[in-house]
């Protein structure tokens, strides 16, 4: 009996102390509540972003595995925008230097009250010295037609209009002939007039110069407009070397041409110079 | 050996309650987590031999002071709570106790299942007396559901951990 006394007092005396600590520890931490939590997430609070960032790292790294699918959909979809994007920057550019070039040759050929059209290259056949442009008998271009660049460097001329397009034969294409005259840095002296003929491959030399006649390394050709087909004073080339033999009663010269048909896609016909 | 088991537990269940409150706020369903705070206490008081009882007493105030810290009140509402859990979970396994050594997973999740709903309707009874905010809603159930699982995975991992030490928490209804 006394044992079992003993047993209930220490029960009650357990669950009186055990009451009295929750009470105490309770009343404790209501009165310190902001220090006891100031002092809890001060010293967790390094911890606790560790796990943050590690939560994040994870989160996205199978988050990438579940919208694989929407990300590989939105990848393609944005490579075909880039495309779109990058075919419309490229068209644009073309506008761009189109409009550009248009302001050089109206701004070059001002004062000869020349009408221009401008028009892109579409082909080229290099074999026979030939190119192709995108205007044609609809936009009002014809065959003999002076075709040059905006910087008055001559081309070659339209030899086959058809609805759309033109063939336009260059100057070095062979049997090509083209009165030429040097240019004079004195005014008041004669001009050296001679022929450019074309030998085919782009390549053109100086013919028929009067032996007498000075010309001289470096000499800039400009047409003449003798042969009625090109206006006078464009651009032509500028001579590399003079060949003199005086078995000959004219001389030769090489011609370095100013035409390039590899650096450039828009060219200028003048449409209103015919004789 | 003995001395090092309350640090550790300290230590074990701060880890966890920071975890829960940061690490897994990120994988969230329905805005609902995983209490892990509670599955360790419950885990450690369900496999806690009867004769010694300190460390269950001990475990629960630890656990409830750390659920409160995340909570927006005054300290004592988890605490409390966790000890009526605790005292009611030792009366439910006085019923079920058994000296054969098999540990019913069924016992155990029917047990954390209730208090762990227990837990969620005390919260939300001090909530509507001490206005603190608190949602009792589907989130409660998929808590739960979510709990569930680390629990089912807590439960065997301890048990394979206390059976070395010769723990014996056989649970046997209707015998």
């Amino acid at each position: 009996m006394n044992v079992y006394i003993k047993k209930q007092n220490f029960i009650w005396q357990k669950i009186t102390s055990r009451f009295l600590v929750v009470v105490f520890l309770l009343v404790f931490l209501n009165m310190f509540h902001l220090q006891v939590r100031d002092s809890f997430f001060y010293i967790s609070s390094p911890i606790s972003q560790r796990f943050l960032i590690a939560g994040s790292v994870t989160y996205n790294f199978f988050n990438a595995f579940i919208y694989i699918g929407d990300f590989k959909r939105e990848n393609s979809n944005l490579k075909k925008e880039n495309q779109n994007l990058l075919a419309n920057s490229a068209f644009l550019q073309a506008i761009i230097k189109q409009n550009k070039a248009l302001t050089e040759a109206v701004a070059n050929t001002k004062d000869s009250n020349f009408t221009i059209a401008i028009a892109n290259i579409m082909g080229l056949d290099l074999s026979n010295d030939l190119i192709f442009i995108d205007k044609g008998l609809e936009d009002g271009i014809l065959e003999n037609m002076p075709v040059i660049s905006k910087e008055k460097v001559v081309y070659g001329k339209v030899v086959k209009s058809y609805a759309t397009f033109s063939r336009v034969k260059l100057i070095s294409a062979k049997e090509n002939v083209l009165d030429v005259k040097v240019h004079n840095s004195d005014a008041l002296k004669n001009p050296v007039h001679g022929v450019v003929k074309g030998i085919g491959n782009l390549s053109i030399y100086l013919d028929l110069v009067n032996s007498e006649s000075e010309i001289k390394e470096g000499d800039v050709l400009l047409t003449s407009a003798l042969e009625g087909t090109f206006p006078p004073n464009l651009l032509i080339g500028n001579i590399k070397s003079v060949i003199k033999n005086d078995a000959n009663p004219f001389q030769q010269a090489d011609v370095q041409q100013f035409f390039d048909i590899k650096n450039i896609d828009t060219l200028f016909v003048i449409t209103n110079y015919r004789r | 050996m003995m001395w090092f088991k309350y640090p550790l537990i300290i230590l074990l269940i701060f880890i966890f309650a920071l975890l829960q409150n940061s690490f897994l706020q990120y994988f969230s369903i329905m805005g609902a987590t995983p209490n892990f705070v509670f599955i360790i206490f419950f885990i450690l008081i369900f496999f806690e031999i009867q004769k010694r009882s300190n460390a269950g007493f001990f475990i629960a105030i630890v656990a409830g002071l750390l659920l409160d810290m995340f909570l927006p009140i005054y300290f004592g509402v988890s605490i409390i709570t966790l000890l009526i859990i605790y005292f009611l979970e030792k009366e439910l396994m006085h019923f079920l106790k058994d000296n054969k050594d098999q540990y019913p997973i069924k016992y155990f999740l029917f047990s954390f299942v209730l208090f762990l709903l227990m837990y969620s309707v005390f919260l939300y009874f001090f909530s509507t007396f001490l206005s603190f905010p608190f949602y009792f809603g589907w989130n409660v159930l998929v808590s739960v559901g979510y709990s569930i699982i680390f629990a089912w995975a807590g439960f065997h991992i301890y048990k394979k951990l206390a059976k070395n030490e010769g723990t014996s928490n056989q649970l046997k209804l209707f015998k």
